[in-house]
């Protein structure tokens, strides 16, 4: 059977995009359901919200998008319940805070694993966030949710952040296994090394080596990850310490430079894809 | 069942990282599979369009469709799209060639403008998630 693909779209229908791109809200397969990045605008492409660019222009946006994913998910059959991971894409620091007590505020109790960054820009540029999700359906059997903790009591780099969000470390989906981002923060929040992007990374991965083994897995399950540093000269000795903690196991790796991650004290966060074999 | 991981290489090759631990172009997990972020580089390891991210994007939906099967699978089974650019320029000419190799799969996209990829020359870069349906498996 092929995948069930809900709302199809082609962006040349939407906001005089001279883009012929067919794409769908929403991919259903057996196991899990793929959204299409969220933000602002309506799901029909009609309009799109808050685009004064302030912060309170991002809450207006997160909302929207919140609403939206309540109702894709509905339409596949699943609940906001069933989010593994989000990823919380802002262009400005400042729009931070707003963002994610608006998704705290809808994701209450859900306790997905995270990872956020600053980039410089979505589609349009009235976008000012964008916001993805891993979603597999539980049927019957709750996802396992492992060291949930709550965003005010967390530290990001040297700083405490009131987003109001329900979080966890590491959540396992069947075979599935997802990961908060992993930064030089060790599991008890401490921050070490700092501005050493490969010391951080190396934190990182010790980190991720540790929340897997607590989830039934271990490193040899890892089959990508993307690896996010903010500064090009963070790369080399980022990537070397992530790839010398895998040690002989290839992986599927990304690269990217972004403005910036939740705290400026952090040169790196690295998101991990795995699955138990 | 062990993960299948295919294309292995090093990065030594073209970084001049000290180590030169394995990575790989695609890994099947069962019936997922992920592909690396695929950019300008073909899968000889020689850049294509430099300076041209429309050429750039067309080399690394060329390499997603090898790939994809190689590991089995085929375009009709992607899942999720996720497209880097490093210029908002960029981003009608990508996505034409893009959705030119995806057209009539409608996938789930993301895009984002990131301050730069894995070399300055990379204009370009995309992430791909597949998963072959069980009875195609």
């Amino acid at each position: 059977m092929p995948h069930e693909r809900l709302r199809k779209f082609n962006v040349r229908d939407w906001f005089a995009q001279g883009i012929d791109w067919d794409g769908a809200m929403v991919v259903r397969t057996d196991d899990e359901i793929y959204v299409t990045g969220q933000n602002g605008s309506e799901l029909d492409g009609s309009r799109t919200h808050g685009t004064g660019r302030t912060a309170e222009d991002a809450a207006i946006q997160a909302e929207i998008a919140l609403r939206n994913l309540t109702i894709l998910l509905g339409e596949a059959g699943a609940t906001l319940d069933d989010i593994c991971r989000i990823n919380v894409n802002i262009s400005d620091r400042a729009y931070r805070i707003p963002v994610y007590r608006t998704i705290g505020r809808h994701l209450r109790g859900v306790h997905p694993v995270s990872t956020g960054l600053i980039v410089n820009g979505f589609a349009r540029p009235e976008i000012l966030f964008t916001l993805d999700v891993a979603v597999v359906p539980q049927r019957g059997n709750r996802h396992t949710r492992l060291r949930r903790y709550h965003s005010d009591d967390a530290q990001y780099g040297f700083e405490r952040q009131k987003i109001g969000c329900d979080f966890c470390q590491v959540v396992r989906a069947g075979r599935r296994i997802y990961l908060r981002g992993q930064m030089g923060q060790n599991l008890d929040d401490t921050l070490t090394d700092i501005g050493d992007a490969g010391a951080q990374a190396a934190q990182a991965m010790r980190n991720v080596e540790a929340l897997l083994g607590e989830a039934g897995a271990g490193l040899a399950d890892i089959v990508k990850l993307i690896l996010y540093v903010t500064d090009r000269a963070h790369l080399a000795p980022a990537r070397e310490a992530v790839l010398r903690h895998l040690g002989t196991i290839p992986c599927a790796l990304s690269e990217i430079i972004v403005k910036g991650l939740a705290s400026p004290d952090l040169a790196m966060e690295v998101d991990i894809f795995a699955v138990q074999s | 069942m062990a993960h299948q991981r295919l294309r292995k290489f090093n990065t030594s090759s073209y970084s001049g990282d000290k180590i030169a631990n394995d990575m790989c172009m695609v890994v099947r997990a069962g019936n997922i599979v992920f592909l690396r972020g695929q950019t300008g580089f073909d899968l000889d390891n020689k850049f294509v369009g430099k300076g041209d991210a429309a050429a750039q994007a067309d080399q690394a939906m060329k390499n997603v469709k090898v790939l994809l099967e190689e590991a089995g699978a085929k375009m009709a089974h992607i899942c999720k799209i996720t497209t880097y650019i490093t210029d908002r320029a960029y981003r009608e000419p990508v996505y034409n060639v893009v959705g030119r190799h995806l057209k009539g799969v409608f996938p789930c996209g993301t895009g984002l403008i990131v301050n730069g990829l894995a070399l300055p020359e990379m204009l370009v870069e995309i992430d791909i998630e597949a998963v072959i349906p069980a009875d195609e498996a």
